[in-house]
């Protein structure tokens, strides 16, 4: 529905009130929207500080039965080496990647990452209004 | 009753007749000569107090008293030769022309004579219920017919009001089982309230003595031997009693004992009120154990979390919470503590009947985020097998201040308020 | 975006994060923070954040480390306010401000400081290591002289 580039800190700001503005005309609760921006502010920090920049894709999300959120981060940055450490909750919290994709991995309902090395990397998220 | 009456529409009152005929001037002729005058019969018809129309054989309207403009808001002029399907509401209104028509015809009415309740339709397009007789005439070769018309809004109004009254104390009345006693209490007679309530008929119980409707041990005891003489000495006894049926079923009832007194003010038989009140009786139990369950289903839909000291707020996790429950009731009870500005949360785990990893893990995410919101937990319930578990699990709640029971908790929760301040 | 207020009340000083708080203004602030201790000791250091809707793993981060760096500089800090939602989603994620101690409002937070805040006149180290919440006894009124504002 909407892409937005995510170049400096303030375009992550930028990102994540685009995100709890769309959660709040889907009315999703007062916390799930929390949870959304919050999430959406982990990847979008990722996309930046990682990827060197990039953009998020943001979009009302439907299956059959329910309707959600989506927003998917693309960056063309040197990739996540590791995934598998990455998502780990064992990751040091010295380590900035260390909340960002498990925190916003246990915020969401879907999750899927795809890196490759020096090519980038995507993240996918879905919310599903309960 | 009468009261409301008055306030009630513009239903016009009617002129007395002395009223009316000073207007015309007639009061001040001679009795004689008026009898025999043809004004006097014009008067007559003109001021009368109930309201007089005639009509001919198409139905227009040849006479319109004083009395029928005041009631019907037209004037004469105006109505003159007009139709009276004009002053009849659907559906009389569109009935009337074959009525008429019909009797002509065949001579068959049924109004003749008799005097009926309809609806009249006012020129402002009110209705009003109206009594009228109607009988015809012949004059100079004409059919005309006469009707008498009277406006019964009030007296509709207050039969209304009495018969409302009526069903009020009929209501009461049958509500109220009732039964008389001799002093040596046996049965002079009982209404069918009672008869209904109790399970017999009204010959299985004449003459049978009044401890038939009681327990067998009461019936023995000393307490129902000292009722009676309290009864058969003039004191009134009222409060809840237990009978039983002819089935042996249990009633609970609410009864008041009147003993009647003679004019020496001698008591000379007793009568009984009594309201069945078994099944409220029984909903209050059944409230009881229902209303805690209803409590706790209503707790986790609204507020799960309770108020229930100063600063102080009690969360009863109960019964089996999956995760989505589990975090609504972590949102309403953190929103609670921030609304109520509680420093204290105690949740109670006693309702929790299975220790689960998941909702240990849910408990301690909950007394995560209440610790970062800077309030403190309690929690309350863990009964000996729940400790097991939760060891066996390798949850470790040591951080957390845990009691067996709720009461302790609240002492502990309390402590720690007052320390606070 | 303004700049965040950096206020004292008394001796404490206190900061109240409004709406938005974007990475840059979270570091400026807390430069800002760490330069006005330096400048003039202050016994604590009140974060209100009751008006954040959002804390991520960065803002978790630079709250933490204001928080250690002004324990360096021998300065208890508290954080009050936290919004439910807030406190949800990062226990959620995993955030914990483990060390921060945390006060759910204002006064309450005053209140648990300034007991400390009497005891840490003579010794520093003692009061920092008693719990903020739970074994504290009746505290008294901290005395005039302590609260005085010595700059306004």
């Amino acid at each position: 529905m909407a892409e937005m580039v995510i170049r400096n800190e303030d375009d992550i700001v930028a990102v994540r009130t685009a995100a709890r503005n769309l959660a709040s005309l889907l009315e999703f609760s007062i916390v799930d929207k929390t949870r959304i921006a919050t999430a959406v502010s982990e990847l979008a920090s990722n996309t930046l500080v990682h990827g060197g920049g990039g953009a998020m894709h943001i979009e009302r999300a439907s299956d059959s039965i329910r309707e959600g959120i989506r927003c998917i981060f693309i960056d063309k940055g040197p990739g996540i080496p590791d995934i598998d450490r990455a998502m780990g909750s064992g990751y040091s919290t010295a380590n900035s990647l260390g909340q960002g994709l498990p925190g916003a991995r246990r915020l969401t309902d879907d999750f899927r990452i795809e890196s490759t090395l020096d090519e980038g990397t995507k993240v996918e998220i879905t919310k599903w209004k309960q | 009753m009468s009261a409301s009456i008055a306030t009630r529409t513009a239903s016009k009152k009617v002129k007395k007749t002395s009223t009316t005929v000073k207007k015309i001037g007639l009061a001040s002729k001679k009795p004689e000569v008026l009898r025999n005058g043809i004004e006097y019969y014009q008067a007559l018809i003109a001021f009368t107090a109930d309201a007089v129309i005639s009509i001919d054989t198409k139905g227009s309207i040849e006479l319109f008293n004083r009395a029928a403009e005041e009631l019907f808001g037209y004037t004469e002029t105006e109505i003159l030769g007009k139709n009276i399907k004009m002053l009849m509401p659907a559906p009389h209104h569109d009935k009337h022309d074959a009525y008429l028509s019909t009797y002509l015809r065949t001579g068959k009415i049924n109004i003749l004579g008799s005097r009926r309740e309809v609806e009249g339709l006012r020129k402002d397009g009110s209705t009003m219920p109206i009594e009228i007789g109607i009988r015809e005439f012949k004059v100079g070769g004409r059919q005309i017919f006469t009707g008498v018309v009277r406006d019964l809004t009030e007296i509709t109004e207050s039969r209304a009001e009495v018969a409302e009254a009526l069903a009020v104390l009929d209501s009461i009345g049958t509500s109220q089982a009732m039964i008389e006693f001799h002093l040596d209490g046996n049965v002079i007679t009982a209404n069918a309230r009672y008869l209904s309530m109790m399970g017999y008929t009204l010959p299985e119980i004449l003459g049978k003595p009044h401890s038939i409707f009681v327990e067998s041990d009461y019936k023995e005891s000393a307490e129902y031997r000292e009722f009676w003489n309290d009864l058969r000495a003039g004191v009134f006894q009222s409060g809840d009693f237990k009978r039983i049926t002819k089935d042996g079923q249990e009633v609970w009832i609410q009864a008041s004992y009147n003993p009647v007194l003679d004019p020496d003010g001698k008591p000379r038989k007793i009568i009984k009120n009594a309201v069945d009140i078994t099944e409220k009786r029984r909903s209050l139990q059944d409230a009881k154990a229902l209303s805690e369950r209803q409590r706790k289903d209503i707790m986790e839909l609204s507020t799960p979390a309770l108020s229930v000291w100063d600063g102080v707020i009690l969360l009863p996790l109960i019964g089996t919470l999956d995760s989505y429950r589990m975090q609504r009731c972590t949102e309403m009870a953190l929103s609670h503590m921030q609304e109520e500005e509680a420093q204290v949360m105690i949740i109670d785990i006693t309702g929790v009947p299975v220790m689960d990893t998941m909702v240990a893990n849910n408990l301690m995410s909950l007394a995560s985020s209440v610790r970062l919101m800077g309030g403190q937990c309690v929690v309350t319930g863990i009964s000996p097998a729940t400790a097991i578990t939760i060891v066996n699990l390798g949850v470790n709640l040591s951080h957390l201040d845990t009691r067996g029971s709720l009461q302790e908790g609240l002492k502990l929760a309390i402590k720690m308020i007052e320390q606070e301040s | 975006m303004a700049d965040i207020p950096v206020l004292m009340i008394g001796d404490l000083l206190l900061v109240s994060i409004q709406n938005e708080l974007n990475d840059r203004i979270a570091i400026s602030l807390q430069e800002r923070i760490l330069e006005r201790l330096n400048k003039q000791h202050a016994p604590a250091l009140l974060i209100d954040i009751s008006s954040l809707d959002l804390v991520d793993s960065y803002i978790g981060r630079v709250l933490t480390e204001t928080a250690q760096m002004a324990r360096l500089m021998n300065t208890d800090v508290v954080i009050v306010g936290m919004q439910p939602a807030v406190a949800i989603t990062m226990t959620e994620m995993g955030l914990s401000l483990r060390d921060i101690k945390t006060a759910s409002s204002l006064e309450r937070g005053i209140t648990a400081l300034g007991y400390q805040f009497s005891k840490n006149v003579p010794d520093n180290d003692a009061a920092n290591d008693a719990p903020l919440n739970g074994s504290i006894p009746t505290s008294s009124e901290p005395a005039p002289s302590e609260i005085e504002s010595q700059h306004g």
